[in-house]
């Protein structure tokens, strides 16, 4: 996609329809909506809180133009950001604007006709629909973000240095990085899991846990390079695994990683959407991938020097194969 | 840290990766109780024999640089020693080598011809 048809779809095509979407039902249909109308659901879908129309529409409507005005300024701004601010600006903007648009719409077609706002129910399909529908849509904006010009990060011009192999030689590395943060925030999450379980609904509790789980697999990763690629193992068992094959990468560097200029701690980004992802467990060092289709791979660990000479001796190895590799030598 | 092998070296490939962990170890790119990768992956990535690294491993059990504990893996063994008996042999090559009247060139020559 050009530059020019991304700001156009980021900045006007988005939010217009998206608004569009939530304005156009709610103003065909206000006549015919009650006085009061339900603004709050219990976990049943009974309404059980209310409001005028037009404050309801001042509310939600201001938290619309907040997320799309969000989506409108990285698509029109020709300042350039860290790389992964445009693309997580956006994708936050939209999913808030699309929220806000869909609750105005579900409002204005489920409660048009209805007597009084205690009769509105609200479908828990709705919701579910409305929430992988905006989280789609955030994805689409953070995707048509990460295409648009971003500033330039430090040390990536120069050129990437790479060990002399023999044909015979077989070169592998492996390093362990753990951090402490994951494994304190997971524990503390658990003990909030384990007190919501006993006061509030059981699912809560349970998405606790889940994440706390999580949270174990950022206290130790193991990242090896070898001849196949570099991949990144997670947790003490060491799985889950990322890999990324040798023939996707076209550079390795070794890289001062801030965390702020990465989206943060943690895994950051998406390869799939942001074009760019990192590994993140704290600040420094690290090895970063620029890939052959211009995204961006970056992990956390101790003296990257290695482990980058190493893959990029096998990228020019496996760019221009030698004919006598594998070969037994005739000395 | 890093792992080297030559598949085209005289020298037998568990020797290779048996003398790799030696130098990580004096070079401290190993420190005492940090975990080695598992034989199959380390096998995998440098495309030998699982066999091959167990043997190296092994070797280095006995010697006292490893330890192995079934199903927690292989780790430095805390009181493991550096290899230096190289450096003294060095020293008294030369000393050997002088004594029987080389020249500090020919004692280079007579290294190089051994490799």
């Amino acid at each position: 996609m050009k530059e020019k048809t991304s700001r156009s779809v980021l900045g006007i095509v988005i939010p217009v329809a998206v608004a569009a979407i939530g304005l156009v039902p709610y103003r065909a249909y206000r006549s015919d909506l009650p006085d009061r109308i339900a603004s709050h659901f219990g976990v049943s879908g009974r309404a059980d809180g209310s409001m005028t129309p037009e404050v309801f529409l001042v509310i939600v409507g201001a938290l619309m133009a907040i997320g799309l005005g969000a989506c409108v300024t990285m698509g029109v701004t020709r300042r350039r950001f860290q790389p992964m601010v445009a693309p997580s600006v956006s994708a936050v903007g939209a999913f808030f604007g699309s929220v806000s648009a869909g609750i105005l719409a579900i409002t204005a077609i489920s409660q048009r006709g209805l007597e009084q706002w205690q009769d509105a129910t609200l479908s828990p399909w709705a919701v579910i629909a409305l929430i992988i529908g905006s989280v789609a849509l955030a994805g689409l904006a953070a995707w048509i973000a990460s295409s648009l010009p971003h500033q330039r990060q430090a040390g990536t011009d120069a050129a990437p240095p790479a060990i002399a192999l023999s044909p015979g030689e077989r070169v592998f590395w492996s390093a362990t990085l753990s951090a402490r943060w994951p494994l304190v925030l997971g524990l503390a999450i658990l003990l909030v899991g384990l007190a919501l379980l006993l006061i509030t609904e059981l699912w809560i509790g349970l998405v606790m846990l889940g994440i706390s789980i999580l949270m174990t697999f950022f206290g130790r990763i193991r990242v090896t390079a070898d001849r196949s690629g570099l991949s990144v193992r997670y947790g003490v068992l060491g799985w889950p695994r990322r890999s990324i094959p040798i023939r996707r990468i076209a550079a390795a560097r070794a890289v001062d990683i801030r965390p702020t200029e990465w989206g943060g701690w943690g895994y950051r980004g998406s390869l799939a959407i942001m074009r760019r992802a990192a590994v993140v467990l704290r600040a420094g060092p690290g090895i970063r991938l620029d890939l052959r289709d211009g995204k961006v791979f970056a992990v956390t660990i101790d003296d990257p020097e290695d482990p980058v000479r190493l893959l990029n001796a096998e990228i020019s190895r496996h760019a221009a194969p030698n004919p006598a590799s594998g070969r037994e030598s005739i000395f | 840290m890093l792992w080297k092998i030559d598949t085209q070296s005289s020298q037998p490939l568990h020797e290779q990766l048996a003398g790799q962990v030696r130098r990580a170890i004096a070079t401290r790119a190993l420190v005492e109780g940090e975990k080695l990768p598992p034989a199959r992956e380390v096998a995998r990535g440098l495309g030998v024999n699982m066999h091959t690294v167990l043997r190296a491993f092994q070797t280095l059990r006995d010697e006292g640089l490893l330890e192995v504990r079934r199903g927690r893996g292989t780790s430095v063994a805390p009181d493991a020693q550096p290899v230096t008996r190289h450096v003294e042999l060095a020293r008294s090559l030369v000393s050997e080598a002088r004594r029987a009247g080389l020249e500090d060139r020919e004692i280079l020559q007579l290294v190089e011809v051994q490799l």
